[in-house]
């Protein structure tokens, strides 16, 4: 079964997002992660060993402790060619550097600005299939 | 000049100092060597000088001073030193205090930035859960059948809306002079435009910018206020009226002018003048005015070191300048 990953380290917004996509027409498996470490090491594994349970999608938070979301992806990118995940980076944020900043990460799917609605998510899933 | 020595070092009339007491006039350290070497440079290789610094005078004041050594040379050998005196104290402690006060400002506007950034992350991040839940609320068929909940939601939009524009005005201070780039004005103007295409689809727009017309701007903040312009220009329209918007550019000395004017319904300065460009203020009632966009323009055309004034008469329409530099 295909997954999506939800990295954030505010449980509000965990639930609020896993919500939406049970309320959503996704039908993946959800795993949501509050430990930006934790969630990277778990992934570098499946990545090794081309594991079929790479996520499909990803939604990863910019502003985490300890481990941000920038710093995920240069982690990430470190072990050689980069996994196909969908990643969409979450942000309340609407400053324009970091607008920028994920034009630069081509990795990047989209910068999706909080709040999210289920409407968001439809336009997202749509998008996969493409 | 013998006056001005006595009434700069406090020192009784007749008062002659010989070299030593000269010297030790000056503040113990890097005063007084600094005067040592440029007073003995100034004999043996014949080099005047004149610079600053702190003495403590005969009264035991610190006062700060300039000091002009020039030597008097007769035949190739330097026999004394004229010297000079001003008191600069005055001058010198307000450049000080200037310079710490500019430091601390500084400092201080940069601890504001920071919490300011902080401050809007923070509460968008908790209004968008807010408005997030009060959606996955109604969607889930909760009770919404009541009195409280549609206000709950409304004043919860309300919230969202003020911290977003919190976070305009706190994004638009991280865009600073490095990111001004050379941008053709016509391109922009054209640019945007065609974005609200449909919106002008009926009005009759006129451009006469030069081709070649080049000004400084933060791309995205230039896009931003001529959106803004022309929105405004359609929104405050004249019912039953073509809206027509006429878009000119000139150059004055080393400023290009960017002039929007439009037909519409203007606004009476007399009344509403000192206001216009600032927060929250509208003066259209029922036209769903945040009041907000002029002030944003006038931000982003001011971090881009230009400006944006305006000229408007009620029933007659408006003319929006804008000031680049070229």
């Amino acid at each position: 079964m295909k997954t999506i990953w939800i990295i954030d380290d505010d449980p509000i917004f965990t639930f609020i997002i896993k919500r939406m996509i049970d309320l959503s027409s996704f039908e993946h498996k959800i795993y949501v992660f509050t430990d930006a470490e934790l969630a990277l090491s778990k992934l570098q594994k499946l990545v090794q060993t081309n594991s079929n349970e790479i996520p499909e999608v990803l939604f990863l938070d910019i502003n985490m402790p300890v481990l941000d979301g920038w710093q995920f992806l240069d982690e990430l990118s470190k072990d050689g060619p980069f996994p196909v995940i969908h990643i969409y980076l979450v942000s309340s944020s609407i400053d324009p550097i970091d607008h920028k900043k994920a034009e630069e990460y081509g990795v990047v799917k989209q910068l999706l600005v909080k709040p999210l609605s289920v409407k968001k998510l439809e336009q997202i899933k749509a998008d996969l299939n493409k | 000049m013998e006056c001005s020595y006595q009434k700069i070092h406090e020192v009784p009339p007749g008062f002659k100092p010989d070299l030593e007491t000269a010297i030790n006039f000056y503040k113990k350290g890097d005063n007084r060597e600094r005067i040592t070497h440029l007073f003995n440079q100034a004999i043996q290789t014949h080099k005047p000088y004149d610079d600053l610094f702190e003495i403590i005078t005969a009264k035991g004041k610190i006062k700060w001073v300039r000091s002009i050594g020039i030597p008097i040379v007769k035949q190739g050998k330097c026999v004394r030193i004229y010297g000079t005196f001003q008191d600069i104290n005055k001058q010198q402690v307000d450049r000080i205090k200037i310079e710490t006060l500019l430091e601390e400002t500084k400092g201080q506007n940069e601890r504001l930035l920071n919490f300011a950034h902080i401050v809007s992350h923070n509460l968008h991040s908790h209004s968008g859960n807010l408005t997030m839940l009060l959606q996955l609320f109604r969607m889930e068929g909760e009770n919404i059948d009541n009195t409280i909940f549609p206000l709950v939601e409304k004043a919860t939009a309300n919230l969202e809306e003020t911290v977003v524009h919190l976070s305009e005005v706190v994004a638009m201070n991280t865009l600073t002079q490095e990111h001004i780039k050379r941008i053709n004005l016509l391109d922009a103007v054209e640019k945007a435009l065609i974005n609200l295409n449909i919106k002008l689809k009926k009005a009759v727009v006129k451009v006469q910018i030069p081709k070649r017309t080049m000004v400084n701007a933060i791309p995205a903040y230039l896009d931003s206020i001529l959106m803004n312009l022309l929105t405004n220009a359609y929104k405050y329209r004249k019912p039953r009226v073509p809206l027509e918007i006429i878009i000119i550019s000139k150059k004055i000395d080393d400023h290009v002018v960017l002039n929007i004017q439009d037909n519409g319904i203007g606004i009476d300065l007399e009344k509403y003048g000192s206001k216009i460009f600032g927060m929250y203020k509208t003066f259209h009632p029922g036209k769903k005015s945040r009041g907000i966009g002029l002030f944003i323009s006038r931000n982003q055309i001011e971090t881009m070191g230009g400006k944006i004034t305006v000229n408007s008469m009620p029933n007659l329409g408006s003319i929006f300048s804008l000031r680049f530099k070229k």
